[in-house]
């Protein structure tokens, strides 16, 4: 992760929790400003036929040093509230005459309205409340950590799987020979398996053997397979009969190749179906023009080397 | 491994988040100071002291219109060895508003009151509830005050001037008084400019300010500071001074006595000269209290 995005984590939460915070505290607030509101009016309420407010009928001034005296023990009361009294007067008040953070509320008497000047004083930013934010920093910074770690851990995991799928990219697809039930499938779909007759399983399982020994010999059809090749399906044969799969004694290799050639061709045709340049690797080549007989042709299994066969049973 | 997976995971980071929202969200409820506003008595009328006589269920009920007083006597009536033997408590009253000193003479329920003799006349509170004088302040004579000139007393004078006067109607010098001198002069007082405060030194404060070029009030040392002695013009002579009375319902001699020497000490530490100038009524000797004759009339 890098420096800026590290940063631009921390600060985002940082500021997500300190917005959910102030408007918490603005949201309380409030409810507790409008509840000492009522309950300063209240008091001033209770107190209004001791106070000695000036009234125009009885051409009364007024004892101002009296009404400052109250309003000032009333404040000493209100140390921990946002709202301090201003002034009480009475008839009316132009609005135009409060200063920032003032408002009126208006007593209704039987002498006419009696008004009260209010002040707010909201402050946020107390020291206890510099320890909250201090705090969110802290966890803000937490979670981009944690964030860190975990994205570290994610693109470490994600190297390795790189990693391993380069490792497995030369060989994507191995072909699967199972012995115990004659089957042939290829690794990205084991369900999809053809069953293979004794005869060309064993030869083909034979040709892979010899070819992979032999990468660079030519296998015609006019000539005899050689003997090698039959020894090695003579071996898989045995271990067939082992398995139970044949009583029989041993088929003649040599005789129709072809036939057992095409039989391979047709399995793994098949298998490969949705693979076909897969085909050039694990296919018996086909004699194209000269005929199947032409002393050109080989149907040994040239690219098997590239190639991967899992035989399973062996 | 298994914790160490979960925790290693975005899921995790968000429901963490989450509920580190929510906390911030209950932090910034809980931090906002929500007690409730609890307000004591706001505005006192009255204090209270005990005497040594705890047992004692009787109150002796003092009013005067200051507080300063009506706390300063009462706690030196509650040290006091008389008052001790009749009373348990002495309870101060002092007046808030002026329908106050009416109702505390007009019902008789002060032992001790200060009051204007026009008051106790007016509601013959005297021979209703028999209270006599015990000391009280000398006679004093009520101006007109000027700040520029001494003023005439004349109808064309007083037409074009702005006048202050005492908003209560019981003060003599300040209120009733002018508004007789106005009422022989034939004029009509709502053609007047009369400016209304609420205590003599308010007065003052309009004159000095230039708010009213007049004022009605009686002269005390400290205004020949402020004001000329030669702007004055006398309204009246022989004010009969604010008395202290006590009521007098038995032939209570020594509470007398005892009451009247507290007055005439504590009128000696008053800051005003006019305050400190009190003359007792009764003559305290050999356990016996005798009435000065000749000071006594209205």
């Amino acid at each position: 992760m890098s420096r800026l995005k590290f940063s631009a984590v921390s600060s985002c939460v940082f500021l997500m929790l300190s917005f959910v915070f102030y408007i918490s505290m603005i949201n309380k607030t409030e409810l507790i400003t409008k509840q000492q509101k009522v309950q300063i009016e209240k008091q001033i309420a209770l107190d209004l036929p001791l106070l000695d407010l000036p009234n125009e009928l009885y051409k009364h001034a007024g004892n101002k040093d009296a009404l400052v005296g109250y309003i000032d023990s009333l404040n000493s009361y209100l140390r921990m509230s946002n709202l301090r009294v201003i002034d009480i007067s009475t008839g009316e008040i132009a609005h135009s005459d409060l200063k920032a953070k003032q408002f009126i509320s208006s007593l209704a008497t039987s002498e006419g309205p009696v008004n009260i000047i209010f002040s707010v004083d909201e402050h946020y930013l107390t020291p206890s409340n510099k320890i909250f934010f201090l705090f969110f920093l802290l966890i803000s910074l937490f979670v981009a950590v944690w964030l860190k770690v975990v994205e570290s851990k994610k693109s470490k995991l994600s190297l390795n799987k790189s990693i391993n799928s380069v490792a497995s990219m030369p060989m994507p697809l191995a072909i699967i020979i199972d012995l115990r039930n004659k089957t042939l499938s290829h690794s990205y779909d084991k369900e999809h398996s053809v069953q293979l007759a004794n005869k060309p399983l064993c030869f083909y399982l034979a040709l892979v053997e010899y070819c992979s020994a032999n990468g660079d010999v030519i296998l015609n059809h006019n000539k005899n397979v050689p003997d090698e090749l039959i020894e090695l399906a003579n071996k898989y044969f045995s271990r067939l009969t082992e398995l139970g799969h044949t009583i029989r004694k041993r088929p003649n290799f040599n005789n129709s190749l072809e036939k057992t050639l095409s039989e391979i061709r047709a399995s793994l045709d098949d298998v490969l179906n949705e693979y076909p340049e897969e085909k050039e690797i694990y296919y018996p080549p086909k004699a194209y023009g000269e005929g199947s007989r032409s002393r050109l042709h080989s149907y040994g299994l040239i690219n098997i080397a590239k190639g991967n066969i899992e035989i399973i049973g062996k | 491994m298994n914790i160490k997976n979960t925790v290693l995971h975005k899921t995790s980071i968000v429901t963490f988040l989450f509920i580190v929202i929510v906390f911030a969200w209950v932090c910034g409820q809980l931090i906002v100071n929500d007690d409730e506003l609890v307000f004591p008595v706001l505005i006192e009328t009255s204090t209270i002291c005990r005497t040594t006589a705890t047992a004692n269920d009787n109150e002796l009920i003092v009013f005067t219109p200051s507080k300063n007083i009506a706390a300063q006597l009462s706690q030196k009536l509650c040290d006091d060895n008389v008052v001790a033997k009749q009373y348990g408590a002495v309870v101060g009253y002092w007046g808030y508003k002026t329908s106050d000193s009416l109702e505390f003479v007009g019902k008789g329920i002060a032992d001790l009151i200060l009051a204007k003799n026009n008051i106790m006349a007016a509601f013959k509170a005297e021979s209703t509830y028999d209270y006599m004088p015990v000391v009280g302040f000398s006679d004093y004579t009520a101006f007109f005050i000027s700040s520029k000139e001494k003023p005439i007393i004349s109808k064309s004078y007083f037409l074009d001037k702005k006048i202050g006067l005492l908003d209560y109607p019981t003060s003599r010098s300040g209120h009733i008084l002018p508004k007789q001198v106005f009422k022989d002069l034939d004029i009509n007082i709502a053609n007047l400019n009369i400016l209304y405060a609420s205590s003599h030194n308010e007065l003052r404060e309009l004159l000095a300010n230039g708010k009213v070029d007049i004022i009605a009030s009686f002269w005390k040392e400290s205004d020949k500071d402020r004001f000329s002695k030669n702007y004055i013009t006398p309204i009246s002579n022989n004010i009969t001074g604010t008395r202290w009375y006590l009521k007098m319902q038995q032939n209570n001699t020594d509470l007398l006595c005892a009451v009247q020497e507290h007055l005439m000490a504590m009128s000696k530490d008053q800051e005003l000269h006019y305050y400190q100038n009190v003359s007792p009524f009764w003559q305290c000797e050999n356990n016996t209290a005798v009435f000065k004759i000749g000071e006594s009339n209205e």
